[in-house]
Protein backbone atom coordinates (compact mmCIF):
# COMPACT_ATOMS: atom_id res chain seq x y z
CA UNK A 1 0.00 0.00 0.00
CA UNK A 2 0.87 3.65 -0.17
CA UNK A 3 2.24 5.09 2.71
CA UNK A 4 0.93 8.74 3.20
CA UNK A 5 3.46 11.07 3.81
CA UNK A 6 3.51 14.20 5.96
CA UNK A 7 4.72 16.39 3.18
CA UNK A 8 1.70 15.29 0.61
CA UNK A 9 -0.65 16.25 3.29
CA UNK A 10 0.32 19.44 4.18
CA UNK A 11 0.43 20.12 0.08
CA UNK A 12 -3.19 18.98 0.02
CA UNK A 13 -4.38 20.98 2.75
CA UNK A 14 -2.76 24.09 0.96
CA UNK A 15 -4.03 23.30 -2.34
CA UNK A 16 -7.53 22.95 -1.07
CA UNK A 17 -7.32 26.25 0.80
CA UNK A 18 -6.23 28.34 -2.14
CA UNK A 19 -8.11 26.70 -5.43
CA UNK A 20 -11.33 28.54 -5.02
CA UNK A 21 -9.32 31.76 -4.91
CA UNK A 22 -7.45 30.90 -7.68
CA UNK A 23 -10.49 29.73 -9.43
CA UNK A 24 -12.28 32.63 -8.98
CA UNK A 25 -9.92 35.47 -9.92
CA UNK A 26 -9.75 33.11 -13.49
CA UNK A 27 -13.34 34.27 -15.17
CA UNK A 28 -12.89 31.16 -17.86
CA UNK A 29 -13.11 28.61 -14.63
CA UNK A 30 -14.70 30.46 -12.47
CA UNK A 31 -17.74 27.41 -12.21
CA UNK A 32 -15.30 25.12 -11.73
CA UNK A 33 -15.73 25.79 -7.50
CA UNK A 34 -19.42 24.38 -8.53
CA UNK A 35 -17.74 21.14 -9.81
CA UNK A 36 -15.22 21.13 -6.76
CA UNK A 37 -18.32 20.96 -4.52
CA UNK A 38 -19.51 17.64 -5.93
CA UNK A 39 -16.09 16.10 -6.57
CA UNK A 40 -16.01 16.48 -2.62
CA UNK A 41 -19.70 15.36 -2.47
CA UNK A 42 -18.26 12.15 -4.22
CA UNK A 43 -15.03 12.11 -3.04
CA UNK A 44 -16.93 11.10 0.45
CA UNK A 45 -18.39 7.91 -1.35
CA UNK A 46 -15.28 6.88 -3.13
CA UNK A 47 -13.28 7.06 -0.20
CA UNK A 48 -15.53 4.67 1.60
CA UNK A 49 -15.56 2.04 -1.60
CA UNK A 50 -11.75 2.84 -1.67
CA UNK A 51 -11.57 0.91 2.01
CA UNK A 52 -14.63 -1.47 1.10
CA UNK A 53 -13.10 -2.52 -2.44
CA UNK A 54 -9.81 -1.74 -2.67
CA UNK A 55 -8.77 -3.38 1.02
CA UNK A 56 -11.67 -5.51 1.87
CA UNK A 57 -11.65 -6.41 -1.90
CA UNK A 58 -15.52 -6.49 -1.70
CA UNK A 59 -17.68 -5.18 -4.40
CA UNK A 60 -20.81 -3.12 -4.22
CA UNK A 61 -22.80 -1.91 -7.17
CA UNK A 62 -25.42 -0.50 -4.75
CA UNK A 63 -23.65 2.61 -2.76
CA UNK A 64 -25.83 4.87 -5.48
CA UNK A 65 -29.45 3.85 -3.04
CA UNK A 66 -27.36 4.85 -0.16
CA UNK A 67 -26.54 7.77 -1.34
CA UNK A 68 -30.19 8.42 -2.43
CA UNK A 69 -30.78 7.23 1.18
CA UNK A 70 -29.29 9.91 2.58
CA UNK A 71 -30.34 12.71 0.05
CA UNK A 72 -33.96 11.54 0.06
CA UNK A 73 -34.04 11.52 4.44
CA UNK A 74 -32.79 14.77 4.13
CA UNK A 75 -35.07 15.88 1.99
CA UNK A 76 -38.53 14.05 3.05
CA UNK A 77 -37.96 15.13 6.56
CA UNK A 78 -36.68 18.89 6.12
CA UNK A 79 -39.29 19.75 3.38
CA UNK A 80 -42.45 18.22 4.66
CA UNK A 81 -41.55 18.24 8.46
CA UNK A 82 -39.11 20.95 8.47
CA UNK A 83 -36.50 18.76 11.17
CA UNK A 84 -33.84 20.09 11.59
CA UNK A 85 -30.72 19.11 8.50
CA UNK A 86 -28.06 18.77 10.53
CA UNK A 87 -30.73 16.23 12.33
CA UNK A 88 -32.10 14.97 9.13
CA UNK A 89 -28.52 13.96 7.95
CA UNK A 90 -27.75 11.95 11.40
CA UNK A 91 -31.95 10.34 10.84
CA UNK A 92 -30.10 9.42 7.23
CA UNK A 93 -27.00 7.84 8.67
CA UNK A 94 -28.44 6.08 11.02
CA UNK A 95 -30.98 4.63 8.79
CA UNK A 96 -28.64 3.85 6.21
CA UNK A 97 -26.59 2.02 8.79
CA UNK A 98 -29.28 -0.26 9.48
CA UNK A 99 -30.12 -1.03 6.17
CA UNK A 100 -26.54 -2.05 5.37
CA UNK A 101 -26.31 -4.07 8.12
CA UNK A 102 -29.26 -5.63 7.05
CA UNK A 103 -28.77 -5.88 3.41
CA UNK A 104 -24.93 -6.53 4.32
CA UNK A 105 -25.11 -9.22 6.54
CA UNK A 106 -26.60 -12.27 4.00
CA UNK A 107 -25.08 -10.24 1.28
CA UNK A 108 -20.94 -9.95 2.04
CA UNK A 109 -21.65 -13.90 2.71
CA UNK A 110 -21.35 -13.92 -1.01
CA UNK A 111 -18.37 -13.52 -3.18
CA UNK A 112 -17.26 -11.96 -6.09
CA UNK A 113 -20.02 -11.42 -9.05
CA UNK A 114 -22.67 -12.80 -6.72
CA UNK A 115 -22.18 -9.74 -4.01
CA UNK A 116 -22.20 -7.46 -6.88
CA UNK A 117 -25.06 -8.94 -8.12
CA UNK A 118 -27.25 -8.86 -4.91
CA UNK A 119 -25.79 -4.95 -4.28
CA UNK A 120 -26.87 -4.28 -7.78
CA UNK A 121 -30.30 -5.71 -7.30
CA UNK A 122 -30.68 -3.79 -4.07
CA UNK A 123 -29.54 -0.84 -5.61
CA UNK A 124 -32.51 -1.10 -8.42
CA UNK A 125 -34.95 -1.73 -5.51
CA UNK A 126 -34.01 1.43 -3.84
CA UNK A 127 -34.27 2.88 -7.40
CA UNK A 128 -37.73 1.51 -7.73
CA UNK A 129 -39.10 2.94 -4.47
CA UNK A 130 -37.79 6.38 -5.15
CA UNK A 131 -40.06 6.19 -8.75
CA UNK A 132 -42.83 4.57 -7.67
CA UNK A 133 -43.31 5.79 -3.97
CA UNK A 134 -44.95 9.50 -5.66
CA UNK A 135 -46.61 10.47 -1.84
CA UNK A 136 -43.37 9.93 0.14
CA UNK A 137 -40.46 11.15 -2.42
CA UNK A 138 -42.08 12.82 -5.02
CA UNK A 139 -42.12 10.22 -7.49
CA UNK A 140 -40.45 10.89 -10.79
CA UNK A 141 -40.76 14.45 -10.91
CA UNK A 142 -38.49 14.92 -7.61
CA UNK A 143 -38.65 16.70 -4.79
CA UNK A 144 -37.69 20.78 -5.08
CA UNK A 145 -37.75 23.53 -1.99
CA UNK A 146 -34.70 21.45 0.38
CA UNK A 147 -33.85 24.56 2.17
CA UNK A 148 -29.91 24.90 2.37
CA UNK A 149 -28.04 24.48 5.58
CA UNK A 150 -26.68 26.35 8.00
CA UNK A 151 -25.14 26.46 11.35
CA UNK A 152 -26.13 28.96 14.09
CA UNK A 153 -27.31 31.43 11.90
CA UNK A 154 -24.49 31.16 9.78
CA UNK A 155 -25.68 30.10 6.52
CA UNK A 156 -23.85 27.70 3.73
CA UNK A 157 -25.75 29.92 0.84
CA UNK A 158 -22.63 30.47 -1.42
CA UNK A 159 -20.48 28.14 -3.51
CA UNK A 160 -17.38 29.22 -1.27
CA UNK A 161 -18.70 28.42 1.87
CA UNK A 162 -20.29 25.33 0.21
CA UNK A 163 -17.17 24.38 -0.44
CA UNK A 164 -15.40 24.77 2.46
CA UNK A 165 -17.89 23.14 4.27
CA UNK A 166 -17.76 19.91 2.15
CA UNK A 167 -13.97 19.08 1.90
CA UNK A 168 -13.84 20.06 5.76
CA UNK A 169 -15.89 17.08 6.07
CA UNK A 170 -13.63 15.33 2.79
CA UNK A 171 -10.66 15.87 5.33
CA UNK A 172 -12.06 14.48 8.47
CA UNK A 173 -13.27 11.53 6.64
CA UNK A 174 -10.24 11.19 5.23
CA UNK A 175 -7.76 11.14 8.34
CA UNK A 176 -10.72 9.36 10.06
CA UNK A 177 -10.13 6.18 6.98
CA UNK A 178 -6.18 6.93 6.59
CA UNK A 179 -6.17 5.80 10.11
CA UNK A 180 -8.40 2.82 10.12
CA UNK A 181 -5.76 1.94 7.41
CA UNK A 182 -3.13 2.32 9.19
CA UNK A 183 -4.86 0.13 11.94
CA UNK A 184 -5.56 -3.51 13.06
CA UNK A 185 -8.70 -3.21 10.89
CA UNK A 186 -6.94 -1.92 8.06
CA UNK A 187 -4.68 -5.23 8.43
CA UNK A 188 -7.16 -7.29 8.72
CA UNK A 189 -9.36 -5.76 5.67
CA UNK A 190 -5.99 -6.15 3.19
CA UNK A 191 -5.80 -10.20 4.86
CA UNK A 192 -9.16 -10.75 3.86
CA UNK A 193 -8.76 -9.21 0.56
CA UNK A 194 -6.36 -12.16 -0.63
CA UNK A 195 -7.40 -15.08 1.87
CA UNK A 196 -10.20 -15.32 3.47
CA UNK A 197 -9.31 -18.98 4.66
CA UNK A 198 -6.10 -17.49 5.89
CA UNK A 199 -7.64 -14.57 7.85
CA UNK A 200 -9.49 -17.01 9.51
CA UNK A 201 -7.19 -19.01 11.19
CA UNK A 202 -5.55 -16.27 12.59
CA UNK A 203 -8.39 -15.40 14.31
CA UNK A 204 -9.73 -12.44 12.02
CA UNK A 205 -13.53 -12.83 12.39
CA UNK A 206 -13.80 -12.08 8.56
CA UNK A 207 -17.55 -11.57 8.13
CA UNK A 208 -17.52 -8.75 11.11
CA UNK A 209 -14.92 -6.59 9.65
CA UNK A 210 -16.82 -7.46 5.81
CA UNK A 211 -19.80 -5.98 7.51
CA UNK A 212 -17.92 -3.25 9.63
CA UNK A 213 -16.25 -1.67 6.59
CA UNK A 214 -19.39 -2.33 4.15
CA UNK A 215 -21.68 -0.10 6.67
CA UNK A 216 -18.78 2.76 6.85
CA UNK A 217 -18.95 2.57 3.62
CA UNK A 218 -22.93 3.20 3.28
CA UNK A 219 -22.74 5.75 6.01
CA UNK A 220 -20.15 7.91 4.22
CA UNK A 221 -22.36 7.84 0.99
CA UNK A 222 -26.02 8.83 3.03
CA UNK A 223 -23.85 11.65 4.19
CA UNK A 224 -23.16 12.37 0.68
CA UNK A 225 -26.27 12.33 -0.34
CA UNK A 226 -27.49 14.77 2.57
CA UNK A 227 -24.94 17.42 1.68
CA UNK A 228 -25.97 16.97 -2.22
CA UNK A 229 -29.24 17.15 -0.86
CA UNK A 230 -28.80 20.49 0.74
CA UNK A 231 -26.62 21.99 -1.70
CA UNK A 232 -28.79 21.71 -5.21
CA UNK A 233 -32.04 21.98 -3.08
CA UNK A 234 -33.60 19.30 -5.45
CA UNK A 235 -33.38 15.62 -6.01
CA UNK A 236 -35.34 13.29 -8.22
CA UNK A 237 -34.44 9.20 -8.84
CA UNK A 238 -32.21 9.52 -11.58
CA UNK A 239 -29.32 10.81 -10.10
CA UNK A 240 -29.35 7.75 -7.96
CA UNK A 241 -29.67 4.92 -10.46
CA UNK A 242 -27.49 2.18 -11.64
CA UNK A 243 -25.18 4.02 -13.36
CA UNK A 244 -24.15 6.18 -10.70
CA UNK A 245 -23.10 3.38 -8.77
CA UNK A 246 -21.30 1.96 -12.15
CA UNK A 247 -19.54 6.06 -12.17
CA UNK A 248 -18.49 5.58 -8.55
CA UNK A 249 -16.93 2.04 -9.43
CA UNK A 250 -14.77 4.02 -12.72
CA UNK A 251 -13.80 6.87 -10.32
CA UNK A 252 -12.01 4.49 -8.01
CA UNK A 253 -10.82 2.35 -10.74
CA UNK A 254 -9.64 5.17 -12.60
CA UNK A 255 -7.93 6.74 -9.59
CA UNK A 256 -6.55 3.76 -8.19
CA UNK A 257 -8.53 2.02 -5.64
CA UNK A 258 -5.46 0.33 -3.61
CA UNK A 259 -5.07 4.05 -2.21
CA UNK A 260 -7.55 6.67 -0.35
CA UNK A 261 -5.46 9.24 -2.54
CA UNK A 262 -6.42 7.18 -5.64
CA UNK A 263 -10.23 7.69 -4.54
CA UNK A 264 -10.13 11.56 -3.98
CA UNK A 265 -8.28 11.80 -7.42
CA UNK A 266 -10.72 9.41 -9.04
CA UNK A 267 -13.60 11.51 -7.61
CA UNK A 268 -11.91 14.83 -8.92
CA UNK A 269 -11.02 14.19 -11.86
CA UNK A 270 -14.22 11.74 -13.61
CA UNK A 271 -16.13 15.31 -11.96
CA UNK A 272 -14.28 17.38 -14.33
CA UNK A 273 -14.78 15.09 -16.77
CA UNK A 274 -18.38 14.35 -16.66
CA UNK A 275 -19.55 17.79 -16.02
CA UNK A 276 -16.56 19.78 -18.01
CA UNK A 277 -14.62 18.60 -20.58
CA UNK A 278 -16.42 15.78 -22.23
CA UNK A 279 -19.12 17.96 -22.67
CA UNK A 280 -18.60 18.47 -26.05
CA UNK A 281 -18.95 14.09 -26.51
CA UNK A 282 -22.63 14.65 -25.88
CA UNK A 283 -24.27 11.08 -25.70
CA UNK A 284 -21.01 9.82 -26.59
CA UNK A 285 -19.41 10.66 -23.60
CA UNK A 286 -20.43 7.20 -21.87
CA UNK A 287 -17.58 5.76 -24.90
CA UNK A 288 -14.94 7.81 -24.06
CA UNK A 289 -15.17 7.16 -20.51
CA UNK A 290 -14.97 3.32 -21.73
CA UNK A 291 -11.72 4.32 -23.65
CA UNK A 292 -9.85 5.86 -20.52
CA UNK A 293 -11.29 2.90 -18.08
CA UNK A 294 -9.79 0.78 -20.83
CA UNK A 295 -6.52 2.09 -21.04
CA UNK A 296 -6.22 2.52 -17.42
CA UNK A 297 -7.00 -1.08 -16.56
CA UNK A 298 -4.64 -2.22 -18.88
CA UNK A 299 -1.68 0.06 -18.80
CA UNK A 300 -2.03 1.37 -14.68
CA UNK A 301 -4.27 -1.42 -12.89
CA UNK A 302 -3.40 0.83 -9.87
CA UNK A 303 -5.04 3.63 -11.44
CA UNK A 304 -3.45 6.76 -11.85
CA UNK A 305 -1.98 7.92 -8.83
CA UNK A 306 0.40 5.14 -9.17
CA UNK A 307 1.68 6.83 -12.29
CA UNK A 308 4.42 8.82 -10.95
CA UNK A 309 6.00 5.17 -8.87
CA UNK A 310 5.58 3.28 -12.33
CA UNK A 311 7.30 5.99 -14.24
CA UNK A 312 10.35 5.56 -11.83
CA UNK A 313 10.40 2.32 -12.13
CA UNK A 314 10.55 2.88 -15.77
CA UNK A 315 13.06 5.31 -15.31
CA UNK A 316 14.94 2.85 -12.93
CA UNK A 317 14.92 -0.05 -15.01
CA UNK A 318 16.10 1.68 -18.57
CA UNK A 319 19.51 2.13 -16.28
CA UNK A 320 19.95 -1.33 -16.00
CA UNK A 321 22.60 -2.71 -18.00
CA UNK A 322 20.73 -4.13 -20.67
CA UNK A 323 21.16 -8.10 -21.55
CA UNK A 324 20.03 -9.20 -17.50
CA UNK A 325 18.66 -12.02 -17.41
CA UNK A 326 15.05 -11.09 -16.57
CA UNK A 327 12.65 -13.40 -14.18
CA UNK B 1 -18.11 -42.42 28.41
CA UNK B 2 -15.99 -39.46 28.30
CA UNK B 3 -12.53 -40.77 29.50
CA UNK B 4 -10.97 -37.55 29.11
CA UNK B 5 -7.42 -37.63 30.36
CA UNK B 6 -6.87 -34.32 31.76
CA UNK B 7 -2.91 -34.58 30.40
CA UNK B 8 -4.03 -35.09 27.20
CA UNK B 9 -4.28 -31.80 25.42
CA UNK B 10 -6.55 -32.58 22.39
CA UNK B 11 -8.92 -35.30 22.06
CA UNK B 12 -10.06 -36.12 18.95
CA UNK B 13 -12.95 -39.11 18.70
CA UNK B 14 -14.54 -41.02 16.01
CA UNK B 15 -14.59 -38.58 13.21
CA UNK B 16 -16.16 -39.06 10.19
CA UNK B 17 -16.01 -36.51 7.11
CA UNK B 18 -17.94 -37.59 3.97
CA UNK B 19 -17.66 -36.00 0.87
CA UNK B 20 -20.17 -37.20 -1.90
CA UNK B 21 -20.90 -40.40 -0.09
CA UNK B 22 -17.14 -41.47 -0.22
CA UNK B 23 -16.01 -41.55 3.47
CA UNK B 24 -12.89 -39.53 3.20
CA UNK B 25 -12.24 -39.82 7.25
CA UNK B 26 -13.76 -42.85 8.83
CA UNK B 27 -14.15 -43.01 12.67
CA UNK B 28 -10.60 -41.31 13.25
CA UNK B 29 -9.38 -41.01 16.85
CA UNK B 30 -6.23 -40.10 18.58
CA UNK B 31 -5.16 -38.48 21.40
CA UNK B 32 -2.16 -35.46 21.91
CA UNK B 33 -0.34 -34.98 24.71
CA UNK B 34 0.51 -30.73 25.21
CA UNK B 35 4.65 -30.43 23.78
CA UNK B 36 5.21 -33.26 21.91
CA UNK B 37 5.54 -33.31 17.99
CA UNK B 38 3.24 -35.91 16.34
CA UNK B 39 3.14 -36.48 12.75
CA UNK B 40 0.74 -37.67 10.80
CA UNK B 41 2.01 -39.37 7.70
CA UNK B 42 -0.16 -41.45 4.86
CA UNK B 43 -0.03 -41.74 0.52
CA UNK B 44 -1.54 -39.05 -1.55
CA UNK B 45 -5.45 -38.99 -0.55
CA UNK B 46 -5.24 -40.21 2.61
CA UNK B 47 -7.04 -37.55 4.72
CA UNK B 48 -4.47 -35.84 6.47
CA UNK B 49 -4.81 -32.10 5.54
CA UNK B 50 -9.24 -32.58 5.59
CA UNK B 51 -7.91 -34.27 9.58
CA UNK B 52 -6.37 -30.88 9.90
CA UNK B 53 -9.07 -29.10 8.34
CA UNK B 54 -11.75 -30.39 11.01
CA UNK B 55 -9.71 -29.66 13.97
CA UNK B 56 -9.20 -26.19 12.94
CA UNK B 57 -12.64 -25.82 11.83
CA UNK B 58 -12.42 -24.96 8.39
CA UNK B 59 -14.95 -28.38 8.11
CA UNK B 60 -17.33 -29.30 10.01
CA UNK B 61 -16.98 -33.00 10.62
CA UNK B 62 -20.17 -35.26 9.93
CA UNK B 63 -19.29 -37.48 13.05
CA UNK B 64 -17.45 -37.34 16.27
CA UNK B 65 -15.92 -34.70 18.40
CA UNK B 66 -12.81 -33.07 18.82
CA UNK B 67 -12.04 -31.82 22.13
CA UNK B 68 -9.03 -28.89 23.16
CA UNK B 69 -8.59 -28.24 26.49
CA UNK B 70 -11.46 -28.93 27.87
CA UNK B 71 -13.87 -27.25 25.63
CA UNK B 72 -15.54 -29.01 22.69
CA UNK B 73 -14.25 -27.85 19.20
CA UNK B 74 -16.11 -29.40 16.19
CA UNK B 75 -18.89 -27.13 15.08
CA UNK B 76 -16.82 -24.17 16.03
CA UNK B 77 -15.59 -21.61 13.31
CA UNK B 78 -12.24 -21.28 12.52
CA UNK B 79 -11.22 -17.63 13.49
CA UNK B 80 -12.83 -18.84 17.42
CA UNK B 81 -10.79 -22.06 17.25
CA UNK B 82 -7.63 -19.89 16.87
CA UNK B 83 -9.17 -17.75 19.84
CA UNK B 84 -8.89 -21.20 21.68
CA UNK B 85 -5.60 -21.78 21.17
CA UNK B 86 -5.32 -23.90 17.62
CA UNK B 87 -2.75 -22.48 15.16
CA UNK B 88 -2.19 -23.83 11.47
CA UNK B 89 0.38 -23.06 8.40
CA UNK B 90 -1.11 -24.18 4.90
CA UNK B 91 0.04 -26.79 2.69
CA UNK B 92 -0.47 -23.86 -0.39
CA UNK B 93 1.07 -20.56 1.08
CA UNK B 94 -2.16 -18.39 2.00
CA UNK B 95 0.42 -15.44 2.08
CA UNK B 96 -1.81 -12.30 2.40
CA UNK B 97 -0.22 -10.16 -0.82
CA UNK B 98 0.65 -6.68 -1.03
CA UNK B 99 1.27 -6.75 2.84
CA UNK B 100 5.20 -6.79 4.20
CA UNK B 101 6.23 -9.68 5.72
CA UNK B 102 5.87 -8.04 9.02
CA UNK B 103 2.26 -6.67 8.71
CA UNK B 104 1.65 -10.74 8.03
CA UNK B 105 3.25 -11.52 10.84
CA UNK B 106 1.17 -8.91 12.97
CA UNK B 107 -2.31 -10.67 11.62
CA UNK B 108 -1.48 -13.36 13.59
CA UNK B 109 -1.53 -11.14 16.60
CA UNK B 110 -4.91 -9.44 16.10
CA UNK B 111 -6.75 -11.11 18.88
CA UNK B 112 -4.02 -9.75 21.20
CA UNK B 113 -5.04 -5.92 20.15
CA UNK B 114 -8.20 -4.91 21.62
CA UNK B 115 -8.77 -1.23 19.80
CA UNK B 116 -12.49 -0.80 18.32
CA UNK B 117 -13.14 0.80 14.99
CA UNK B 118 -13.89 4.44 16.81
CA UNK B 119 -10.60 4.18 18.82
CA UNK B 120 -8.78 3.15 15.38
CA UNK B 121 -10.48 5.96 13.57
CA UNK B 122 -9.37 8.70 15.93
CA UNK B 123 -6.18 7.12 16.44
CA UNK B 124 -5.99 7.56 20.25
CA UNK B 125 -2.82 7.25 22.21
CA UNK B 126 -3.32 3.72 22.92
CA UNK B 127 -4.15 2.64 19.71
CA UNK B 128 -0.15 3.93 18.90
CA UNK B 129 0.95 2.30 21.92
CA UNK B 130 -0.65 -1.04 20.65
CA UNK B 131 0.26 -1.14 17.34
CA UNK B 132 4.46 -0.85 18.53
CA UNK B 133 3.29 -3.25 20.64
CA UNK B 134 2.46 -5.83 18.59
CA UNK B 135 4.99 -4.93 16.26
CA UNK B 136 7.80 -5.51 18.59
CA UNK B 137 6.36 -9.03 19.47
CA UNK B 138 6.01 -9.78 15.67
CA UNK B 139 9.73 -9.01 14.94
CA UNK B 140 10.89 -11.41 17.89
CA UNK B 141 9.03 -14.00 16.34
CA UNK B 142 11.01 -13.48 12.73
CA UNK B 143 13.98 -12.78 14.71
CA UNK B 144 12.94 -16.74 16.02
CA UNK B 145 12.43 -17.84 12.78
CA UNK B 146 15.84 -15.93 10.79
CA UNK B 147 13.22 -13.69 9.09
CA UNK B 148 14.15 -10.17 10.73
CA UNK B 149 16.38 -9.00 7.54
CA UNK B 150 13.00 -9.12 5.61
CA UNK B 151 10.54 -7.68 7.56
CA UNK B 152 9.68 -4.78 5.17
CA UNK B 153 9.88 -6.88 1.75
CA UNK B 154 6.80 -7.14 0.15
CA UNK B 155 5.47 -10.90 1.80
CA UNK B 156 4.63 -12.72 -1.79
CA UNK B 157 7.60 -11.67 -3.43
CA UNK B 158 9.79 -13.81 -1.18
CA UNK B 159 10.86 -17.21 -2.12
CA UNK B 160 8.58 -20.36 -1.06
CA UNK B 161 10.94 -21.17 1.51
CA UNK B 162 10.75 -17.89 3.27
CA UNK B 163 6.85 -18.04 2.83
CA UNK B 164 6.35 -20.97 4.38
CA UNK B 165 8.58 -20.20 7.42
CA UNK B 166 6.97 -17.01 7.40
CA UNK B 167 3.59 -18.48 7.67
CA UNK B 168 4.58 -20.46 10.90
CA UNK B 169 5.89 -17.38 11.99
CA UNK B 170 2.53 -15.91 11.60
CA UNK B 171 1.20 -19.04 13.54
CA UNK B 172 2.88 -18.36 16.27
CA UNK B 173 1.78 -15.07 16.55
CA UNK B 174 -1.56 -16.24 18.10
CA UNK B 175 0.26 -17.76 20.70
CA UNK B 176 -1.21 -21.02 20.29
CA UNK B 177 -0.82 -24.50 22.42
CA UNK B 178 -1.11 -26.26 19.12
CA UNK B 179 0.10 -25.54 16.19
CA UNK B 180 -1.10 -27.68 13.07
CA UNK B 181 1.88 -27.41 10.19
CA UNK B 182 0.76 -28.66 7.10
CA UNK B 183 3.43 -29.88 4.79
CA UNK B 184 6.05 -27.13 6.17
CA UNK B 185 9.08 -28.68 3.74
CA UNK B 186 7.17 -29.40 0.49
CA UNK B 187 8.93 -27.92 -1.74
CA UNK B 188 12.10 -27.00 0.28
CA UNK B 189 15.55 -27.88 -0.89
CA UNK B 190 17.53 -29.29 1.75
CA UNK B 191 18.67 -26.82 3.11
CA UNK B 192 15.13 -24.82 4.13
CA UNK B 193 14.31 -28.22 5.55
CA UNK B 194 16.55 -28.26 7.84
CA UNK B 195 15.93 -24.76 8.85
CA UNK B 196 12.56 -25.80 9.18
CA UNK B 197 12.93 -28.80 11.00
CA UNK B 198 15.46 -27.11 13.82
CA UNK B 199 12.42 -24.38 13.95
CA UNK B 200 9.71 -27.30 14.78
CA UNK B 201 12.10 -28.37 17.38
CA UNK B 202 12.81 -25.11 19.00
CA UNK B 203 8.93 -24.68 18.81
CA UNK B 204 8.65 -27.66 21.09
CA UNK B 205 10.71 -26.78 23.32
CA UNK B 206 8.15 -23.57 23.34
CA UNK B 207 5.85 -25.45 25.26
CA UNK B 208 3.89 -25.59 22.20
CA UNK B 209 1.88 -29.30 20.81
CA UNK B 210 2.68 -29.33 17.17
CA UNK B 211 0.56 -31.78 14.47
CA UNK B 212 2.92 -32.11 11.39
CA UNK B 213 1.81 -33.34 8.29
CA UNK B 214 5.15 -34.17 5.96
CA UNK B 215 5.85 -36.23 3.27
CA UNK B 216 9.59 -35.94 4.09
CA UNK B 217 10.39 -39.30 6.09
CA UNK B 218 13.80 -38.11 7.00
CA UNK B 219 12.03 -34.97 8.70
CA UNK B 220 9.46 -36.95 10.31
CA UNK B 221 11.44 -40.00 11.59
CA UNK B 222 14.39 -37.14 12.88
CA UNK B 223 12.01 -34.99 15.10
CA UNK B 224 8.79 -36.46 15.55
CA UNK B 225 7.72 -38.06 19.33
CA UNK B 226 5.03 -39.90 17.96
CA UNK B 227 3.58 -41.03 14.25
CA UNK B 228 0.01 -41.47 13.26
CA UNK B 229 -0.63 -43.12 9.69
CA UNK B 230 -3.76 -42.36 7.90
CA UNK B 231 -5.08 -44.67 4.40
CA UNK B 232 -8.39 -44.51 3.44
CA UNK B 233 -9.79 -42.10 5.82
CA UNK B 234 -8.95 -44.36 8.82
CA UNK B 235 -6.12 -45.04 10.96
CA UNK B 236 -3.59 -47.99 10.58
CA UNK B 237 -1.26 -47.70 12.77
CA UNK B 238 -0.10 -45.14 15.86
CA UNK B 239 3.69 -45.27 17.66
CA UNK B 240 6.91 -44.02 17.95
CA UNK B 241 8.92 -43.26 14.85
CA UNK B 242 10.42 -46.84 15.92
CA UNK B 243 7.64 -48.80 15.94
CA UNK B 244 6.34 -47.23 13.19
CA UNK B 245 9.35 -48.10 11.15
CA UNK B 246 8.93 -51.94 11.69
CA UNK B 247 5.40 -52.11 11.47
CA UNK B 248 4.39 -54.29 8.68
CA UNK B 249 0.96 -53.18 8.21
CA UNK B 250 2.82 -49.57 7.28
CA UNK B 251 5.56 -51.11 5.40
CA UNK B 252 2.30 -52.82 3.14
CA UNK B 253 0.12 -50.14 2.91
CA UNK B 254 2.53 -47.18 1.51
CA UNK B 255 5.82 -46.99 2.42
CA UNK B 256 7.67 -49.99 1.58
CA UNK B 257 11.90 -49.47 1.02
CA UNK B 258 11.35 -46.07 1.73
CA UNK B 259 10.69 -45.64 5.75
CA UNK B 260 13.17 -48.94 6.71
CA UNK B 261 15.65 -46.70 4.66
CA UNK B 262 15.00 -43.20 6.67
Amino acid sequence: MFRIGRRSRIFFVCALLIAPWIIQVIPTISHYLDVLVFAGIYTLITIGLSLLMGYAGQISLGHAAFFGIGAYISGILTVQYEWNPWFCMLVGVVVTVLVAFLIGTPALKLKGHYLAMATLAFGIVVFIFFNEEVAVTGGPDGMGGIPGLSIWGYSFDTELKYYYLVWGIVAAVFLFSVNLVHSRLGRALRAIHTSEIGANAMGVNVSVYKIQIFVYSAALASIAGSLYAHYINFISPGTFDLSFSVKLLIMIVIGGMYSIWGAILGAVLISFLSFEWLEMFKEYEILVFGLILLFVTIFLPDGIISLPKKLRGIMGKSKKPSGQKRD
Amino acid sequence: MDNFKPWMILRVSDIEVIFGGLAALNRVSFELKPGIIKAIIGPNGAGKSTLLNVITGLIAPDWGTIKFKGHFLDHVPPHRVSQFGISRTFQHVETFEKMTVLENVMIGRHNHMFTNFFECGIKLPKVRREETRIQNEALELLEFIGLQDKAEEEASSLPLGDQKLMEIARGLATQPDLICLDEPAAGLNESDTFRVSKIIEQIKLRGIAVLLIEHDMKLIMDISDEILVLNHGQIIAEGTPKEIQSDPKVIEAYLGGEIANA
